[in-house]
């Protein structure tokens, strides 16, 4: 692959990347350590891609396969889901923390989250993608994304505020 | 036609930059939100909600050498699921044929001779190139801070979290919260620096750097700051109980010398009064 073109491609892409990468894994190493093999998957596949528009798309699911094939290889960590029951309603009234957030706050809340709300939601505040790119990314339909996304939001934001209280 | 519990599970995906206000499939529900005083409130409420959650996740800073890595070609160091094809792995590693396969032995040497070399030159760093590199990160505007946190505590706890110094004793004036701004962990010949940033009320912009004292074959002396000009910018050193603390100014040195003797109605900072200030210094730690 042509090297600016890949040093372009690093640099429009690699913060969005990561910061994607660091809600779906447990630390920074890991993080980068998924970024890099984005990369490097990139830099081997990468010329098979057609459409050049599709250059974020794609390095977000590769990046995002990697995550869950790393995790198929990990059984002995145990899944821990914190979950609402079905049907529950919307809170009428919500209530927004009285401080302002910050990144490493919000990154640890979201951690606690079930990887099922965990993808769609990062995916959801890094504001890089269409609905659209988003269920192409995680590979489901668009209804089932806006409704963990929905759901989701209302888990981070319980954590956020307990976190604060 | 929907009603107000739909609109709302559809309004809590619509995000409040443009990024969906042109999508059909929340114009129902935005349109209900604005004939809905209720909803319209909520909804907003909700908005500023995402908007904070989203400035937050978009501050996260990458790691300075990841774009370097990712150019340089490096495999990730720590991966854990490497597919390895059936039989004859080993063969795939390297091949005598291949230059690729020589060249990238070559950088492997290369890489090692670095390492060690680095790992040799631990303790013997020189304190002046270390000013001049903490100097260029204190004048980087971009990703100025890993973290912008203006409690001591919690600042503390996330270099502890990053594996890098957090037992301060730090001078009177750049204790507690005051004018804390945020924090951030620097790479320095594989050794972690700390980096804690301040506004101050009368001195303006400062940063301080703490590193181990171990680092270094020329630290400063202990408890007697050295006033000096680096690249343009005045800057105060000193080491105490294990660790080296250089403090930099984005405005005049005076400005550090008043730091150093906040708590002194003396008007003429000296190493003697500067020692006794020192010697009042308050100890954080993590616990």
């Amino acid at each position: 692959m042509d090297e600016t073109l890949f040093e372009n491609v690093v640099n429009s892409h690699y913060e969005p990347l990561y910061r994607f990468a660091l809600s779906l894994a447990r630390n920074e190493p890991d993080a980068g350590d998924l970024v890099q093999q984005t990369f490097c998957r990139w830099a081997t596949h990468g010329g098979q891609l057609r459409d050049k528009s599709k250059v974020k798309s794609w390095l977000f699911t590769t990046l995002h396969r990697e995550f869950l094939g790393q995790r198929r290889h990990e059984e002995k960590f145990q899944k821990v889901e914190i979950s609402t029951e079905d049907g529950e309603e919307l809170a009428a009234e919500s209530v927004l923390p009285e401080r302002q957030l910050d990144g490493v706050g919000v990154l640890s809340a979201l951690r606690r989250l079930d990887e099922t709300y965990r993808a769609p939601l990062a995916l959801f505040y890094l504001d890089e993608h269409s609905y659209r790119d988003i269920a192409e990314i995680l590979e489901v339909p668009i209804g089932t994304v806006m409704s963990r996304i929905s759901r989701g939001k209302e888990l981070l934001r319980k954590l956020i505020l307990e976190k604060q209280a | 036609m929907i009603d107000r519990k739909e609109a709302k599970l559809i309004l809590q995906s619509c995000r409040p930059s443009d990024q969906d206000a042109g999508d059909p499939q929340f114009a129902a529900a935005l349109a209900l939100a604005k004939s809905d005083p209720e909803l319209e409130a909520w909804f907003a409420e909700q908005q500023k909600f995402d908007a904070q959650v989203r400035d937050a996740v978009q501050s996260l800073p990458a790691p300075l050498d990841l774009k370097a890595a990712i150019l340089a070609g490096e495999n990730p160091p720590r991966q854990k699921s490497i597919e390895l094809p059936a039989s004859a792995w080993w063969q795939n590693l390297f091949s005598f044929r291949s230059p690729i396969s020589w060249v990238t032995a070559a950088a492997v040497c290369l890489l090692l001779g670095a390492v060690l070399f680095w790992q040799s030159s631990i303790g013997n760093a020189r304190f002046a190139d270390y000013s001049a590199q903490m100097v260029s990160a204190a004048v980087n505007d971009k990703n100025h801070v890993d973290v912008g946190n203006s409690d001591m505590k919690q600042v503390v706890a996330w270099l502890g979290e990053h594996q890098s110094e957090n037992k301060f004793v730090l001078p009177v004036a750049l204790n507690g919260d005051s004018g804390l701004m945020g924090c951030r962990v620097l790479d320095w010949h594989g050794q972690k620096i700390s980096m804690l940033c301040y506004g101050l009320k009368n001195s303006g912009h400062v940063d301080l750097f703490v590193a181990d004292v171990k680092i270094f074959s020329d630290a400063p002396p202990v408890d007697q700051p050295q006033f000096a000009s680096r690249g343009g910018m005045p800057t105060a050193s000193w080491s105490h109980d294990g660790q080296v603390y250089l403090l930099v100014g984005h405005s005049s040195g005076r400005d550090l010398e008043k730091i150093l003797q906040s708590n002194t109605a003396s008007n003429r900072p000296t190493q003697a009064v500067i020692a006794s200030l020192l010697a009042e210094l308050v100890y954080i730690s993590k616990n």
